[in-house]
């Protein structure tokens, strides 16, 4: 990480232990919920309930469609993510 | 393979998920699918193409209001986070790792209560259409306050779109190692290196600031193309 996401003092304690939890299962810290929960009070909370909803499938795509539009717009970003 | 490949992978055979991933043209796919995915590569990387042309086509696909809002909502997304992940460099988890996260990934997805898509849009500052909750969340990202001031960041904002051949009245010019960061960010963050960030910090700009910057700049690039597919939807 280029800047020091891991230190923050706006993250609230649930995002903190969140993370620690996926850290233990996966062994790296997930990127998007360590970059929102940086800055937590940035983010309103109807935008975050938007993208939660993209990812979970809406408008009659499932979960499969769409990851599977996030892995190809990532590929067209070039991005690893 | 990425995270989210991994993802959808648990969800249809791994010979369609190259098939797309390959040349989403020819994959054996279904229209309405194939119309999604025609959108989404517009949306990325030439979305001052969209218009009521591609809308109708996606129709015909189709697609409904909603089915292409709803695709247009991931675009938007991984147009946001992609940038950022170059530009802060996250852990790309390979192997066990990565089937790990997946899994997780696709639990979470179920276990998080979304609210239900609706046919909706506003228009915001300038005429320009978007979905009532970007709307806010954009107004929060660029109003609230931060490390930077916000004339600052709507001033980021107005470079980014620029980059895209869109002109907002914003008057503030931005040093140039904040322009030669914020291009790359727009247009081709996985060429971001560490050296650019190093160059932000060496010019005095602390994590708070880089992170605040990134994020306003992500948004901002990401939205053009969410912002023509509502203009051209529901206008």
């Amino acid at each position: 990480m280029r800047i020091d996401l891991l230190h923050s003092e706006h993250r609230p304690w649930y995002m903190s232990l969140g993370l620690r939890l996926a850290q233990w299962r996966v062994g790296a810290l997930p990127g998007p919920p360590l970059t929102i929960s940086y800055k937590m009070y940035m983010f309103q909370k109807d935008f975050v309930g938007y993208i939660v909803r993209g990812m979970a499938g809406s408008g009659g795509w499932n979960k499969g469609e769409a990851e599977l539009f996030a892995s190809f717009v990532s590929k067209l970003n070039q991005c690893d993510f | 393979m990425e995270a989210h490949a991994a993802v959808a992978a648990l969800h249809m055979p791994q010979e369609t998920l190259d098939a797309v991933l390959n040349d989403w043209t020819t994959a054996d796919i279904p229209e309405k699918t194939r119309g999604a995915l025609k959108l989404l590569e517009i949306m990325t990387v030439y979305p001052q193409d969209i218009d009521r042309d591609l809308i109708n086509e996606l129709r015909i696909a189709g697609l409904d209001n909603l089915a292409i809002q709803e695709a247009a909502n991931v675009g938007f997304h991984y147009n946001l986070i992609d940038r950022v992940a170059d530009a802060f460099d996250f852990p790309i988890p390979q192997g066990v790792a990565q089937k790990r996260l997946a899994r997780m990934l696709n639990i979470t997805g179920k276990l998080l209560r979304a609210p239900q898509a609706e046919e909706a849009w506003v228009e915001g500052q300038g005429g320009v259409s978007r979905p009532p909750e970007v709307e806010k969340g954009r107004s929060q990202l660029l109003s609230i306050l931060g490390a930077t001031d916000p004339d600052l960041r709507r001033s980021v904002e107005a470079y980014v779109v620029a980059q895209w051949g869109i002109n907002r009245d914003v008057a503030m010019d931005l040093p140039s190692e904040l322009e030669n960061y914020l291009k790359k960010l727009s247009l081709y963050a996985y060429q971001i290196v560490d050296e650019d960030i190093g160059a932000l910090k060496h010019s005095g700009y602390s994590d708070g600031m880089i992170y605040e910057i990134t994020l306003v700049g992500a948004l901002a690039s990401a939205l053009v193309g969410l912002e023509a597919v509502y203009k051209n939807l529901y206008r």
